[in-house]
C-alpha cells in the first residue's frame, strides 16, 4: 500500500514538530526515517499510524484519505520502542491479541487463530518460546514478539518506532539483517524511524532525512549519502571534515588565480564557480590522502597525532600546523599507510580528493577536485 | 556471633548486627508483645467461655454489619481509588499536585475529626445530608453511614498502591491495543485492568482490612443502635467500658485473626504474581 502525506503541519505547545510535511511512499518499500532527535520523525510516524493527529494536511492510504480515520480501523501495525508488550500474557496470547480484538464475523476461530499465531511465531523463531512471559525473553526476543504481534492481523503498513534502539550493538546488527530478509518475505509498505545512519543506510529501500521538522532529502542510501541535497545531510551522514577558511578570488600567490586561505594552508580553487569571502570544505575522512610534499594545488601541512591500526583501514587524528582546523581524521587504505611509513608526531600534508564547498550562509557550493 | 550463624552472606552495610537487632526488637515491643498478651488474656478463659462470648447474637450482629460495611466501603474505595489515581498519574493540570497531596489527608487527619464532620455534613440537617434526607434517605446514624466514614478512611490505600504501577504503565500499552484493533474499553479491560489488577486486590483489600477495625471516624457517623449500627471494634469499646477485659479480647482476638488472615492471602497472591510478571 502506497502512503501519501500531504502539507502535514504539527505543533506542541509552541514547539513546532513538523512544518509542512509532504511526502510520496511507494507500496511494498522499506522506508528509513532518519533524523537527530527533535527532528520530528517520530512525531510525523505517529500521524501515520493515527496516534497522533496532525492539525494541518492529510494522511492518503493509496489514495483514500485516512487522516480521521480512528487508529484501530487503519490496519496499521505499530512496533513500540520498548516493544509495550502486554506482561500479563504469554507470548502466544500477545501475538493472538489483534486477532482477538477482530469483530466477531470476521475473527476466526480458535483453531484458526492458534494456526496463525504459530505461523508467525515460526516466522520470528519463537515457536518454542509460545509460553513463555515477556519477562522471560531477552530483549531481541521480545522486539521480535512485537514484531509478530503487529504482523498478525495483516497489516497494510507497518510502522516501527525507532525498532533497534534499546538492544546491544551486536544484537542490533542480526537484527537488522533479519528485519531486512523479513521484509523480502512479506512486502508490506514499512516505515522505520531510527537515529542511526548506519542502520538506515543498511536497511532501506529510500532514506527520508529529517531535520527540525523538516525533511531535507529523500533517495536511496547510496543517492543520499553520494549527493547530499544539503548542508546537513551532508554533515548528518557520516563523519565530516570542516576546513574553514577565507576564499581570496585574486591572490597575488598564485598569480591572480582563486585560492582558499587558512594561515600557512591553501587550496588552488578553479576560476569560477567560488564566492569571495568566508568558505567551508566539507571533506569525508575517506576523501583524502597523505604524502611527503604538498602539491601544487594543495598544501595543508598537518601532524599525525593520534592513529587507530584496527581493521581494513587505518583511523588517524591530524592537528593542523600552522593553520585553523578542528580534529582532522582521515582514513587510509592499511596498504597506503604501510607505504608511507607513517608514525606518531610525524608531519605531512594532506592531499583532499573531493571536497564539498560551503557557502558563507550555509548553501551547498561547487565540488573541488584539488588533485 | 549469632548472626554469623543465620546470616551467611557478608552483609554490605556496616553495623548489621546492631540494625538487626534493633529491628526485632521494635518489632516485638510494638507488635509481638502485644499480640501475645492479647493471645494469652483469651487462653485464660476455657473454649466454651469463649465461643459463647464471640457468638453472642449482638457480637455476631456487629460482625456482619462491620463486614458488609467493609465490603461496600471497600467496593467503592476500588472504583474511586482507581479513578483517581488514573487522573493524577495520566493527567496535568493545575492543582494536580494539591489533589496528590490531599490524598492522604484521610491518614493525616485524626480519625475522630473525620467522623465528626462527616456526621456534620450528612446529618439530616446538614450541607448534604439535607439533600438525601429530602429523598427519603437517612445517611448519618444508619448504615449509609458506616459505609461513608470507612470509605474515607481507607481511600488511601487503594490510591497508594495503584499509583506507582500505573506510572510504570504508560500509555504505550494501550496505544499498542489501538494500533491492533481495541477500542478503548477493550483496551482497558484487556490490557490495563490486568496489569493493575495485584495493585487494585492489594489496596482493596489493605482497605477493607482497615475498615474491619476502624473505630474513630464510625462511632461518630454510626449511631450505634445494637443490632442495627453497631461494628465490631465498638463492641470491642463496650466490654472493656463493662471492666469486662476478658470478653473485649476475645472479640479483639477475632477481629485480629481475620485481618492477619487475609494480609497473609494478599502477600501469597501478590507474590504469586509478581514472579510471573518479573519472570522468575
Amino acid at each position: 500500500m502506497s502512503i501519501t502525506l500531504d502539507n502535514l503541519s504539527k505543533t506542541f505547545g509552541s514547539y513546532q514538530a513538523l512544518e509542512d510535511i509532504s511526502l510520496s511512499l511507494t507500496g511494498g518499500e522499506l522506508v528509513g526515517l532518519l533524523g537527530p532527535s527533535g527532528s520530528g520523525k517520530t512525531t510525523l510516524l505517529r500521524i501515520i499510524a493515527g496516534l497522533e493527529k496532525a492539525d494541518t494536511g492529510r494522511v492518503l492510504f493509496d489514495g483514500k484519505d485516512v487522516t480521521n480515520m480512528p487508529v484501530q480501523q487503519r490496519k496499521v501495525g505499530f512496533v513500540f520502542q520498548q516493544y509495550a508488550l502486554f506482561r500479563h500474557m504469554t507470548v502466544f496470547d500477545n501475538v493472538g491479541f489483534g486477532l482477538r480484538m477482530l469483530p466477531r464475523h470476521e475473527r476466526p476461530d480458535r483453531a484458526a487463530r492458534k494456526a496463525r499465531i504459530m505461523e508467525l511465531l515460526e516466522l520470528v523463531q519463537l515457536e518454542q518460546l509460545a509460553k513463555r512471559y515477556p519477562a522471560q525473553l531477552s530483549g531481541g526476543q521480545r522486539q521480535r514478539v512485537a514484531l509478530a504481534r503487529a504482523l498478525a492481523v495483516n497489516p497494510s503498513v507497518l510502522l516501527l518506532d525507532e525498532p533497534f534502539g534499546a538492544l546491544d550493538a551486536k544484537v542490533r546488527k542480526e537484527l537488522r539483517r533479519w528485519l531486512r530478509r523479513l521484509h523480502e518475505q512479506i512486502p508490506v509498505t514499512s516505515v522505520f524511524v531510527t537515529h542511526d545512519q548506519e542502520e538506515a543506510m543498511e536497511v532501506s529501500d529510500q532514506v527520508v532525512v529529517m531535520s527540525q521538522g523538516r525533511i531535507e532529502q529523500i533517495g536511496a542510501p547510496r543517492q543520499v549519502y553520494e549527493e547530499p541535497a544539503s548542508r546537513f545531510v551532508f554533515d548528518f551522514l557520516g563523519h565530516i571534515n570542516a576546513l574553514a577558511g577565507q576564499c581570496n578570488l585574486a591572490c597575488a600567490d598564485s598569480g591572480g588565480r582563486p585560492r582558499w586561505e587558512n594561515g600557512v594552508a591553501w587550496l588552488a580553487l578553479p576560476d569560477s564557480g567560488c564566492p569571495s569571502g568566508e568558505l567551508t570544505f566539507y571533506m569525508r575522512p575517506h576523501e583524502a590522502q597523505l604524502a611527503h610534499s604538498p602539491t601544487d594545488k594543495a598544501h595543508l601541512p598537518v601532524v599525525v597525532e593520534e592513529l587507530s591500526v584496527f581493521g581494513a583501514t587505518v583511523k588517524l587524528e591530524l592537528g593542523a600546523v600552522g593553520w585553523h582546523a578542528h580534529a582532522l581524521e582521515v582514513e587510509l587504505p592499511r596498504d597506503d599507510f604501510l607505504a608511507l611509513g607513517i608514525e606518531r608526531r610525524q608531519q605531512l600534508f594532506l592531499r583532499p580528493l573531493r571536497l564539498q564547498s560551503i557557502t558563507a550562509n550555509g548553501a551547498l557550493g561547487p565540488v573541488i577536485d584539488p588533485t | 556471633m549469632a548472626a554469623r550463624i543465620f546470616f551467611t552472606r557478608h552483609p554490605v552495610l556496616p553495623g548489621f548486627t546492631l540494625s538487626f537487632g534493633l529491628s526485632v526488637l521494635f518489632v516485638s515491643l510494638v507488635i509481638l508483645l502485644p499480640l501475645s498478651g492479647l493471645l494469652l488474656y483469651t487462653s485464660d478463659m476455657s473454649g466454651a467461655e469463649y465461643w459463647s462470648i464471640i457468638t453472642n447474637s449482638r457480637v455476631v450482629a456487629t460482625y456482619k454489619i462491620t463486614l458488609a460495611a467493609a465490603f461496600w466501603a471497600s467496593l467503592i474505595n476500588g472504583f474511586l481509588g482507581l479513578l483517581l489515581a488514573w487522573v493524577l498519574v495520566r493527567y496535568r493540570f493545575p492543582g494536580r499536585r494539591l489533589m496528590d497531596a490531599l490524598v492522604d489527608l484521610p491518614f493525616a487527619l485524626p480519625t475522630a475529626v473525620a467522623g465528626i464532620t462527616l456526621t456534620t455534613l450528612f446529618a439530616s440537617n446538614g450541607w448534604l445530608g439535607r439533600w438525601f434526607d429530602m429523598a427519603g434517605i437517612q445517611i448519618a446514624y444508619a448504615f449509609p453511614g458506616i459505609v461513608i466514614a470507612m470509605s474515607f478512611t481507607s481511600l488511601p490505600f487503594v490510591v497508594r498502591a495503584l499509583q506507582p504501577v500505573l506510572e510504570d504503565i504508560g500509555p504505550e500499552y494501550e496505544e499498542a491495543a489501538h494500533t491492533l484493533g481495541a477500542s478503548t474499553p477493550k483496551a482497558f479491560w484487556y490490557v490495563v485492568l490486568p496489569q493493575l489488577r495485584p495493585a487494585l486486590i492489594t489496596g482493596t483489600t489493605l482497605a477493607f482490612i482497615r475498615s474491619l477495625g476502624e473505630f474513630g471516624a464510625v462511632i461518630f457517623i454510626a449511631g450505634n443502635i445494637p443490632f442495627e449500627t453497631e461494628v465490631t471494634s465498638l463492641m470491642i469499646f463496650v466490654r472493656i467500658q463493662e471492666y469486662d477485659f476478658p470478653a473485649a479480647t476475645a472479640i479483639a482476638s477475632v477481629v485480629l485473626l481475620t485481618s492477619l488472615l487475609l494480609l497473609f492471602a494478599v502477600q501469597l497472591l501478590q507474590g504469586r504474581y509478581l514472579k510471573r510478571l518479573r519472570g522468575g
